[in-house]
């Protein structure tokens, strides 16, 4: 009869087991979103710049191998766009619809051209689709501008100094050296500034009391 | 009967052994569950929410207002290459090249709460997604200046001259900038004139947030003669 009852009791926890580990499974959701590629290995491709498309690079590249994207808002795309561009604004990418139109591009061997009113604002959208694990997503490198009534497309000059700093600044030096000794200006010096590193979160420890 | 009796013998003899299997059957099960993929930094949905706010664009006016004031807050990261940096950088600017973004050693410029981060490049572009890889790993406190350098020599080292039709404020923004851009070594034009302008409008833009500069008060610009 002993026995019995240690069988009886071994089966109940048994079942008790199996019905918590059945419930941590079922309730164990999966976030919609999950970043696929860490900093690191978005950095490095960023480094790669092999994901920035001019106009004429993406005139060689098949119709049909690729899906221009507009990441500027409703308004600005109703106005005008790239003909056959499809418009998903940045805070609309995770509407269910924008969703499962990337998710078949993700799949399918086109390649996804963004593009916004400047490289800039395609970038965030490429940002987050690579990290997201979009590694066919390229950005065009254009500003895009609604003037005159009409809707343009120019080249953009990515990073490249409009004018040559050094130079310019050298040259307002020499002049300024040559006007009176009290129009000098102080520039200000270069003293290393001093970081101090996050201080790890503590516990705290319970306050007061003798 | 006494088959009945004969497989309730086999259970009670065998009980433990079988409960050990469906133990150890269960735990491979885990083995086949789905590869949870550890989401390093913020979730997908915030940092959205991040990259479409344009808070974190500061203009070159602001920055000049706080850099005139000597704001002592502010930490200037520059992103360009080395060789630029050497060539021409703000003031104080420290060099972190974007591919060295995430090295141990600059690692602590960025994620600390003391000093607002201001990340430029040439354009925003670099300066940007530096700060978009911040914004992932949850770093607080990062700003990118607008427009970049190429914006900074526009408006603050060579401002384009108000037309004779503009607002008011388009003139004291003006003279701000050639201040600014005195401050910042520029050639010096009509100093006496300039100085009181800046003087007023930087009172005016000031920040609230701006701390007190008690010691280097001889510092700001004495254009006068």
């Amino acid at each position: 009869m002993k026995e019995l009852e240690r069988t009886k009791r071994i089966s109940v926890s048994a079942v008790l087991f199996l019905l918590i580990i059945v419930i941590g499974v079922l309730s164990f959701r999966k976030p919609k979103y999950v970043f696929e590629n860490n900093t690191e290995t978005t950095l490095n491709k960023i480094m790669e710049k092999d994901y920035i498309l001019t106009q004429d690079q993406l005139k060689t590249i098949d119709a049909s191998q690729y899906v221009l994207v507009d990441v500027r808002s409703n308004f600005e795309y109703a106005k005008g766009h790239i003909n056959n561009a499809v418009n998903i604004s940045a805070p609309q990418a995770f509407s269910d619809e924008n969703t499962d139109f990337l998710k078949k591009l993700k799949n399918s061997d086109k390649t996804i051209v963004i593009y916004g009113e400047n490289p800039d604002e395609a970038d965030s959208a490429w940002m987050l689709l690579y990290q997201l694990g979009y590694e066919n997503v390229k950005i065009l490198c254009v500003e895009t501008i609604y003037q005159d009534n009409k809707f343009q497309v120019k080249d953009y000059a990515l990073e490249k100094p409009s004018v040559d700093y050094a130079k310019i600044m050298n040259a307002a030096k020499k002049s300024s050296s040559n006007q009176k000794e009290s129009t000098k200006v102080k520039t200000p010096k270069k003293e290393p500034k001093k970081v101090t590193p996050k201080p790890k979160k503590k516990k705290r420890v319970p306050e007061g009391g003798c | 009967m006494s088959k009945r009796y004969k497989s309730k013998k086999f259970l009670v003899k065998t009980r433990y052994i079988i409960l050990a299997v469906i133990l150890i059957i269960l735990a491979g099960g885990l083995v086949l569950l789905p590869k949870h993929i550890a989401n390093e930094g913020i979730k997908p949905e915030l940092f959205v929410k991040n990259a479409i706010s344009t808070e974190r664009f500061i203009s070159t006016d602001a920055l000049a207002d706080r850099l005139v004031n000597q704001d002592p807050s502010i930490l200037l990261i520059d992103t360009r290459s080395e060789k630029e940096f050497n060539k021409f950088s703000l003031p104080n600017a420290i060099n972190i090249p974007l591919e060295n973004l995430l090295d141990d050693d600059y690692i602590d410029y960025l994620d600390q709460d003391t000093y607002d981060v201001i990340l430029f490049s040439n354009d925003s572009f670099y300066a940007d997604q530096a700060w978009m890889i911040g914004n992932r790993l949850g770093f607080k406190n990062m700003y990118v200046l607008k427009g970049g350098l190429n914006e900074w020599f526009h408006t603050i080292i060579n401002p384009k001259y108000p037309d004779e039709t503009m607002p008011k404020s388009a003139f004291e923004l003006y003279s701000f900038r050639k201040a600014a851009g005195m401050y910042f070594g520029v050639g010096v034009i009509d100093p006496n004139a300039k100085s009181e302008t800046l003087k007023k409008v930087t009172t005016k833009k000031a920040p609230k947030k701006v701390t007190p500069k008690p010691k280097k008060k001889k510092r700001v610009p004495e254009g006068g003669c």
